[in-house]
């Protein structure tokens, strides 16, 4: 080993190279202050080596950046790796804030370290754009949100922002050139950028050796000893720690994936935690000052930083102590309290919290999309818009919830302002029959109550046959099988079990329905009854006859002419389905939603 | 504990800590950086409906896509072709459809992966990269189409098939599995 490394030696003369790191020196010896420095550099490294490996599976594009982060999540060691890469992310700028506090601390920016001041500062807001260029990267709601406000932000810039603006998004609205616009950002020109001016940043290190006190006796004439292993080791140490911590919360929480981006999902845009106090302090400062919480004020606070060293010039040591003192404690408690009055104000909107949760739920619910049928090629956005538990309630608000409700036994679900049609919720299932098939519950507020149909023939023939019955008992029971059998036509899938069950029950049902409780007299019933007078009861509540009545429901199958109460048609015309209200994709969506079909992972329905 | 004594203990444990760093880190990232090494969990290969066995015409082998869900990383495409199969009919078995003399092959070659085709005098299979040749039966020829030893290791892979009625159309239709094999081998082994 020793010979061969002679023999590199003699040809590359690699020693000398290396002599700097091997006989690099700490002075007035190790301290924990030093480590700072040392852990963002190793953050860096990670950051790079993660990064690198990411890039082979990632694809730029709206139709497929999401799949592909997806993706990643399901490939071994994927999740975990994306993970790290973002919690380092944000350990990097908390390192930074550190390594800040205590360079102003030790007034580390003294001469000769001007070089090692300016750099460092830079490196700051390099890092933090840095990392705003990668948080949309997977094409999520959140991330695509994020960085269409940060471009205005950015816009609002007199002169020179809306070109960068304009180079950063790659047009007006975000899309794929954002993403490969960002691409390149974060995986080319930004890691260039930042290793530049962080190699200039460290040969400055070397050559005047980190400063540890702001006493400049301690730092020339301290005693030296090696760097390594004397500081090596607590700097490991800090770094095992921090990283320890990431992989913990990359191990608990993993990497967030919010559902992928579309204009059309409710979400409420939040800054990262570290625009948060600029984000609060934009809210005393609005119109025309907005500008000010925005551009002006982290231009000021980088300046101010900049031209520290002259400041600590022009006063007395112990002013300049009192100053720097002063310094860490302010910014730290504005931008301290700023930050916390930001959340505190969300943790306590429960609207805002609503928000939150129905984008988790929308991701979560998107990823399980994904993982059960793949993604379809028109790309990750169809998976909730064509997903009818998504789609559902978003549609039935819009159409329906003017006047029907749709609300489990509890009271729980989409309540209209005022109700005036039918509770819709669990349509065409055996419980819901058997209440229209209730005399009291048909003119209940619940079923038909607030409709015309209370002065209708259905009211007044049930009120007749239940008061008029000589065994009240009985008439239940024939009632119940009727219900039965109507239920069946439905076929809904959360009676399939019941359908094949209680054949006996639903052929008695159907015998019923031709037979002694007459309803065929007024309502067609397979080859029973004539369509006109009242709703076909063949195939009653299944898709095609859902589909029928929301598309027309004063068509001769259901109300035809004045019998029909409100209710418009929504898709009258299926000539011309962009004249109609609702479109054939957003019927089928509904009609599903109604019907409780869509695809659920095996434990939530049982 | 002396000065140089404390030194390697402190640079045996930086080693250490360093070398947890680096599992940390390196073990995720080496884990998924050869995750297109592991063996693909592709989709249970099942029978797909291929034809009528009807309009399969008598000894003249015909090439018939296999449609399905054609997987591509994170995106599916749906109903695309994700195979060719040749099928060689002999004369129609009326009295019983099932006993039909019937050969399926991948349209595969087993050489290097080429689409076969039908040779110009339509009597042999023949692969348009290397002019491998077999016969209608799938053996492999000694000697290539153009002349030259057969570069093919075997004969064209043979694919599971069923010949069965559609229960409401009373038709007779072929059923196929369709497979993968791997490549160059002279044995037939799937892929998995």
């Amino acid at each position: 080993m020793a010979s061969f490394c002679d023999w590199l030696d003699a040809r590359t003369d690699y020693r000398r190279y290396f002599a700097p790191i091997r006989n690099r020196g700490v002075v007035g010896g190790p301290s924990w202050w030093l480590t700072s420095g040392s852990l963002l550099l190793w953050l860096f490294v990670i950051e790079l080596i993660t990064g690198l490996a990411l890039m082979a599976s990632y694809s730029p594009s709206m139709a497929s950046a999401w799949a592909s982060v997806h993706f990643i999540d399901q490939t071994p060691g994927g999740a975990f790796l994306r993970g790290i890469h973002f919690y380092t992310s944000h350990a990097l700028i908390l390192a930074f804030l550190a390594h800040l506090i205590r360079v102003v601390l030790t007034a580390a920016f003294r001469e000769p370290r001007e070089l090692i001041w300016i750099t460092g500062l830079l490196l700051i807001p390099l890092t933090i754009a840095w990392t705003v260029t990668g948080n949309p990267l997977s094409a999520n709601v959140k991330g695509m949100a994020q960085i269409d406000v940060e471009g205005k932000i950015v816009a609002s810039t007199p002169v020179i922002g809306p070109t960068i603006q304009r180079l950063l998004i790659g047009g007006n609205a975000p899309g794929n050139l954002t993403l490969t616009h960002l691409y390149f950002l974060h995986v080319g020109m930004m890691p260039v950028l930042v290793f530049l001016v962080l190699g200039l940043h460290i040969t400055q290190v070397y050559r005047h050796a980190a400063s540890i006190s702001d006493d400049n006796d301690r730092n020339e004439q301290g005693n030296v000893q090696p760097y390594w292993p004397n500081q090596t080791f607590r700097n490991m140490i800090v770094l095992a720690f921090v990283l320890g911590v990431i992989a913990y919360l990359t191990w608990r929480f993993g990497a967030p994936l919010n559902a992928p981006a579309d204009s059309s999902l409710t979400h409420t845009p939040r800054p990262e935690w570290y625009f948060r106090w600029l984000f609060e302090l934009r809210r005393y400062l609005t119109g025309d000052w907005e500008f000010l919480a925005t551009v002006i004020l982290p231009t000021v606070v980088l300046a101010y930083f900049l031209l520290l060293p002259a400041l600590d010039r022009a006063l007395s040591r112990r002013l300049s102590a009192g100053l720097r003192i002063l310094t860490v404690l302010i910014g730290a408690g504005v931008v301290g309290s700023l930050t916390w009055i930001s959340f505190a104000r969300d943790w306590e909107d429960k609207e805002y919290m609503a928000s939150e949760q129905a984008t988790r739920d929308l991701g979560a619910r998107a990823k399980f999309l994904a993982s059960r049928g793949g993604l379809p090629v028109e790309g990750a956005i169809t998976l909730l818009r064509n997903d009818p538990k998504t789609q559902g309630p978003v549609l039935y608000r819009r159409h329906c919830a003017a006047c029907h409700p749709h609300t489990n036994e509890n009271g729980e679900g989409i309540v209209p302002q005022t109700a005036s049609a039918p509770n819709l919720y669990s349509f065409g299932t055996f419980t819901w029959i058997e209440g229209v098939l209730d005399h009291e519950k048909f003119v209940s507020p619940q079923y038909f109550g607030k409709t015309k149909l209370v002065e209708g023939d259905m009211a007044s023939k049930l009120k007749e046959m239940f008061e008029g019955a000589k065994d009240a008992s009985q008439l239940k029971k024939q009632m119940a099988a009727a219900a039965r059998a109507l239920s069946a036509e439905a076929k809904l899938p959360s009676q399939a079990e019941a359908d094949k069950r209680d054949t006996a029950q639903i052929a008695e049902g159907v015998k019923l329905i031709q037979g002694d409780l007459s309803c065929t007299e007024c309502h067609k019933y397979g080859e029973e009854g004539e369509l006109g007078s009242a709703p076909d009861l063949t195939g009653y509540g299944s898709r095609e006859w859902l589909a029928g009545i929301i598309s027309d429901p004063k068509h001769e199958r259901f109300y035809p002419d004045d019998r029909n109460d409100r209710m418009p048609a929504f898709a009258s015309d299926p000539q011309q389905p962009q004249q109609n209200v609702l479109s054939p994709r957003e019927l089928d969506l509904l009609v599903s939603w109604l019907r409780g079909e869509w695809k659920e992972e095996p434990s939530a329905t049982q | 504990m002396n000065e140089t004594g404390r030194r390697s203990f402190l640079k045996w444990l930086s080693g250490l800590l360093g070398a947890t760093v680096a599992a940390i880190v390196g073990i995720p990232t080496v884990s998924f950086a050869i995750s297109s090494l592991r063996k693909q969990t592709s989709p249970q290969a099942s029978l797909r409906r291929v034809v009528r066995l009807g309009d399969l015409p008598q000894d003249r082998p015909v090439m018939i896509p296999i449609v399905g869900d054609l997987e591509d990383a994170w995106t599916v495409y749906a109903d695309e072709p994700i195979g060719r199969v040749w099928l060689a009919r002999g004369t129609l078995d009326s009295a019983d459809p099932t006993k039909t003399p019937l050969k399926v092959f991948s349209a595969v070659c087993p050489h290097l992966g080429c689409t076969v085709q039908l040779g110009s005098d339509g009597k042999l299979f023949v692969c348009p990269c290397h002019n491998a040749a077999f016969k209608f039966d799938g053996e492999r020829i000694a000697v290539c189409a153009g002349g030259g030893q057969n570069p093919s290791p075997r004969g064209m892979d043979p694919l599971e098939y069923k010949i069965v009625q559609d229960g409401a159309t009373k038709d007779w239709w072929v059923e196929v599995k369709y497979e993968q094999f791997e490549l160059g081998k002279p044995t037939i082994t799937p892929l998995t």
